[in-house]
This record gives C-alpha cells, sequence and structure tokens, in this order.
C-alpha cells in the first residue's frame, strides 16, 4: 500500500482533518503527495461527501500554518538550526547569498512558491526566516499564493473529477518542467554574470 | 568565474535541460491522455459513490456486485469492504468492473473505435 493510498483513505473516511494534517505536514516539508490530495478532495466535493467551502477554509488555512511554523522556525530557531541551514545549502557564504536574494525577492518568491514552484515552498520558508523578512508580508503572499494553490487544484478536481489521477500526475510533471524551466534560467544568468564579470590577471 | 565554475554551470545546464525534456515530454504524453479522457482505475482507496460518480452508474449498482445490499449508501472504502468480506481488494475491483460494464448502456452500432476528435464530450466545468 503506497502513502498516496493511505492518505486519500484517510482522506476518504474522515474528511476534513485529514487534509488538514497532511497539508500542514506538507507546508513543513514532509514529501506527501498534497497536490493530489486537493484534486481528491475537489473530486469528493462533485460527488458530494464533502462541501466547497470547508474544504477551501481548513487547505488554506492548514497551508498558512505549516508555512508559518516553517518561517519561526528559521527566524527563532536559534544560531545551531541557522548553522545547520548553512551546511544544507552550500556554506555561511550561500546562506548569506539566499538572504540577500530573499530580502529582494522574498515577496514574489513566496508568492510563486505557494502555487506554480511549489518544490521550493518549505525551503524558502526557512530562508524568509532565517533572512529576518518582514513577517506581515511575508503573511499577505502567503495567503494569497496559498489561497490560489489551494482554489486552482480543488476546483480542477471537482471539475475533473473522473480523471483525478491522470491530472495529478500530468499536472506534478509540469510542475517539475516549470522548476526546471526555473532552475536553466538561473544557470544562464549566473554563467552571462560570470562572462561579463572582469577576468582575474594572472599572477 | 573561473573556466571550472563555467564548465561546472555549463554541465549542470546541460543535466537541468536534461531532465526539464523528460518531465515535459511525460507532461505532454500526460496531456494526451487526459484529452483521451479513459476511465479511471479503480483504486482501494475510493468510496461506492466516488466510483459511481466516476464511472457514471447508479451506486446501487455496486453495492448489488459486491453482495451488499443496494441501500443505505456505503461510504466505507473498497479496502474496508474487501477486508471486511475477507478477499483481496482486486476480487472486489474485478467485480465493480464487471458491474460497471453491465450497468452502461451499450454503444450504439459503429461506434466501436474512437476516432481523433471524437472523444466522448468533456464534461465542461
Amino acid at each position: 500500500v503506497s502513502l498516496s493510498e493511505i492518505l486519500l483513505a484517510g482522506l476518504a473516511n474522515y474528511g476534513l482533518p485529514a487534509i488538514g494534517g497532511a497539508i500542514v505536514l506538507a507546508a513543513l516539508g514532509v514529501p506527501l503527495p498534497a497536490t493530489l490530495l486537493l484534486l481528491a478532495a475537489g473530486a469528493f466535493v462533485d460527488q458530494g461527501s464533502l462541501s466547497l467551502g470547508p474544504v477551501l477554509g481548513v487547505a488554506i488555512v492548514a497551508a498558512v500554518l505549516g508555512d508559518l511554523t516553517g518561517y519561526c522556525l528559521g527566524r527563532w530557531g536559534g544560531p545551531p538550526l541557522v548553522a545547520r541551514l548553512g551546511r544544507w545549502t552550500g556554506g555561511a557564504a550561500r546562506l548569506e547569498q539566499a538572504e540577500r536574494l530573499t530580502r529582494r525577492w522574498g515577496g514574489w518568491g513566496v508568492f510563486l512558491s505557494r502555487w506554480l514552484l511549489t518544490p521550493f515552498g518549505p525551503v524558502l520558508n526557512l530562508a524568509s526566516g532565517v533572512a529576518g523578512y518582514s513577517l506581515l508580508a511575508f503573511l499577505c503572499f502567503d495567503i494569497l499564493g496559498e489561497a490560489l494553490w489551494v482554489a486552482l487544484y480543488v476546483l480542477l478536481g471537482k471539475f475533473f473529477s473522473d480523471q483525478v489521477q491522470t491530472l495529478s500526475a500530468l499536472l506534478g510533471n509540469v510542475t517539475w518542467a516549470v522548476v526546471g524551466v526555473a532552475a536553466m534560467l538561473g544557470i544562464v544568468w549566473l554563467l552571462v554574470r560570470g562572462c561579463r564579470a572582469p577576468q582575474p590577471l594572472p599572477s | 568565474v573561473t573556466r571550472r565554475t563555467r564548465l561546472l554551470l555549463i554541465a549542470l545546464l546541460a543535466f537541468t535541460g536534461a531532465l526539464t525534456a523528460n518531465f515535459a515530454v511525460r507532461a505532454f504524453d500526460h496531456g494526451r491522455q487526459f484529452r483521451a479522457r479513459p476511465d479511471e482505475p479503480i483504486q482501494p482507496w475510493m468510496t461506492i459513490p466516488y466510483i459511481a460518480h466516476a464511472r457514471r452508474v447508479p451506486p446501487d449498482a455496486i453495492q448489488t456486485a459486491l453482495g451488499l445490499p443496494a441501500q443505505p449508501p456505503d461510504r466505507r472504502t473498497l479496502s474496508e469492504i474487501a477486508a471486511a468480506q475477507g478477499r483481496p481488494p482486486g476480487a472486489a475491483i474485478a467485480d465493480i468492473e464487471a458491474a460497471v460494464q453491465r450497468a452502461r448502456p451499450p454503444r450504439p452500432p459503429g461506434a466501436g473505435t474512437p476516432t481523433p476528435g471524437a472523444e466522448t464530450p468533456r464534461r465542461g466545468p
């Protein structure tokens, strides 16, 4: 029995608590198929087992709670956590660079990683906290992005309730393709910047 | 940027490009599959109302096929029903597939193989 099957059986048996619990964990970085869960929840809404309003409300609140926990861990988790984050991301210099990027692009980064570049979401929560990004701004972009993500996937599941598994596979691959394109653009930017920078003179 | 760093970045770009192309091809395949709208495979986590809705058949036809009373609606998952009956979920799924075939109206004559562009009309939002 796969993790997805356990999660979907939980959704069928327990409804909203299963949605809330799984989405909080997924926002914290636990690898759960949250998008499949939202699509399936939309299908359950369409066949009358769940109501649309409570599903949207619980999923948005759960996602924001999970994100906020990640942010707080990054911001107030203390130097040991920051040091560990530094090691994970390639050293103190790299972490400082990530913090500068978060300060500059934080809002849009948070917004896009909620619904489009979702694999970056949990890391960006921690990085935003470590960088000391404004809590109010983080919450505003977070709520906007999570509301869009939840509404998009639940409504897609509702409208295409007889194709949830195929739709989940399709959207999963599209998401990773978009993440790949974003990563390629980042590498190209690094290459172009490197070519324009003055070359060190041979000693 | 040193020559070594640049070469590493180019290698990383090529690797990321290959991965991205792989995901794009898989997304294209799933998109074609999605447009063809095949029947969604029945899974053990599904409930009878869910299956009935996805396959557009009355729930009581599925309940009867599983040896359950037609009423009241049974909201357990298929794996729970199969476990209560002491058999594997696969056997229950086979019974449901047979019941779905019986409950669906027969295809009109000449509608054997669907042609491109003539799939089942998409159920709109």
